[in-house]
């Protein structure tokens, strides 16, 4: 016995098939034991729900309605459970802008100090006080041999073109080989090998211009280095402290890196681990 | 004197006195104490005569004094089970703390007969405990169709569901009542 059947049992109990489902229903009853013993027990049921009571009134209900009725006009009715609706939109917007800080903080990567190969040598690092940091320091030195380095590479990529340029027979040979008739050469080269065609222009186009000038050097000519300026020592009025990289620093930032804080770990990267510096 | 669509005005006064009685007996099957009964039933007539002014008229003024009793009460079922719910999470981890106010209407999921005796009970008390094991929507859809006797298109009106969702979900629950009531087939 299907549920479909017993679902039409229980609506043709209700009076609520149409004939058509009616009739089908009564053809399988009369068919089926089984169907006649379910549609008995389904109004047998039915009957039980039926035949609870129906209750009067509780004595003084209308009273105990009316005296609900006044205490709850005296009394507007908190239909809020924490804020009222007014401030909904406010505590909506805090906290869409608390979330939003806090993914932005996640998600945005932040540059890494570069280290030195060798790690960071305490010795020339450490600033005693604030009052011995150098007023600026002149990096002119090594920005001038990087350009001379980038000039010096650029001459040897012209090298390698110009004599590119002399076996053109081969390379002539090579596009006529594999290109369509009547096609640019250089298109056939360039399609060949994009990377070596981008090499050879920018080659050409550091040699036909002069290398620009360095750039002015930076120099920190206003207050204490930055590491003295912004460790905590130095916001004090007190004597700065003596190092950035102290052993208490070092043991601070490690205890920073232990993952009950994410946002404190990034900050440990500034300072090498102990050892680095030798 | 409340307008009601194009029906006559009906005073806050008529309507409670057509209507108290109604809601309340629905309130008792729905509930299962008379207690919770009357509190329910004052509940939603307070709210039924706060929104009598907005009544249109699109429905019969009994189907829309039956929506809101049974908002009314689905309402409180929810309420219900979230401070369970809560109590769960407070307690559960602490070795428990045996709640002392257990909901009446928290629906019990397995079908199996009760263990009642007629005699000592009698017939309406365990038809009751039956129907208290039914869940929010199907004891609704019992109460509405077997005790107030209404269609199933009135039935979908007041709980929001399809004239077919009725007539499935009736016939699922007078099964389950069938276990119950450990009616033979």
């Amino acid at each position: 016995m299907n549920d479909d059947i017993r679902e039409k049992l229980s609506a043709y109990l209700d009076g609520a098939l149409s004939d058509a489902d009616r009739r089908a229903v009564e053809v399988e009853v009369d068919r089926s034991e089984e169907l006649r013993r379910e549609l008995e027990a389904l109004r047998a049921v039915s009957a039980a729900v039926k035949g609870l009571p129906k209750e009067k009134l509780p004595d003084g209900f209308a009273a105990r309605l009316e005296s609900r009725r006044a205490r709850e006009a005296a009394a507007p009715a908190r239909e809020y459970f924490v804020l009222p609706p007014s401030y909904r939109p406010l505590a909506l917007a805090l906290s869409s802008a608390v979330v939003a800080l806090v993914i932005w903080d996640r998600t945005v990567t932040r540059p890494d100090p570069v280290v030195p190969s060798g790690g960071w040598d305490s010795e020339k690092i450490a600033v005693k006080s604030a009052a011995e940091a150098p007023a600026s320091i002149d990096v002119s030195g090594q920005l001038s041999s990087l350009s001379a380095s980038a000039e010096s590479a650029a001459d040897e990529i012209a090298k390698k073109e110009d004599a590119g340029a002399a076996a053109g027979g081969a390379a002539s040979t090579f596009g006529k080989k594999f290109n369509a008739p009547g096609k640019p050469l250089e298109v056939a080269e360039a399609d060949a090998s994009p990377s070596r065609a981008r090499a050879g222009a920018a080659a050409r186009r550091s040699a036909r211009s002069p290398p620009p000038p360095p750039p002015p050097p930076r120099t920190r000519s206003k207050g204490p280095p930055r590491t003295a300026r912004f460790s905590r020592a130095a916001k004090k009025s007190a004597p700065p402290s003596t190092s950035v990289c102290t052993r208490a620093s070092r043991k601070r930032r490690s205890a920073w890196a232990s993952p009950r804080s994410w946002t404190r770990t990034r900050r440990s990267r500034t300072c090498p681990p102990a050892g680095a510096s030798s | 004197m409340t307008s009601i669509g194009s029906q006559q005005p009906v005073s806050e006064q008529d309507f409670l006195e057509q209507h108290s009685e109604l809601v309340f007996n629905v309130a008792l099957r729905l509930t299962g104490n008379r207690s919770d009964a009357e509190d329910l039933a004052q509940d939603a007539l307070i709210r039924a005569l706060r929104a009598l002014p907005k009544f249109r008229g699109d429905s019969k003024l009994s189907t829309w004094v039956y929506t809101i009793t049974v908002n009314t009460w689905k309402n409180r079922v929810r309420a219900e089970k979230s401070r369970g719910f809560w109590k769960t999470i407070s307690f559960g981890a602490f070795g428990g703390d045996k709640d002392d106010d257990e909901p009446v209407y928290e629906p019990n999921g397995n079908d199996k007969p009760l263990d009642t005796d007629l005699e000592k009970e009698g017939t309406a008390a365990v038809v009751q405990k039956a129907l208290l094991q039914l869940d929010a929507d199907d004891r609704a859809i019992v109460v509405l169709r077997e005790i107030e006797d209404r269609s199933y298109g009135e039935i979908g009106e007041v709980l929001g569901l399809a004239e077919g969702t009725v007539k499935s979900r009736l016939f699922r629950a007078r099964a389950k009542l069938k276990t119950l009531l450990k009616v033979p087939s």
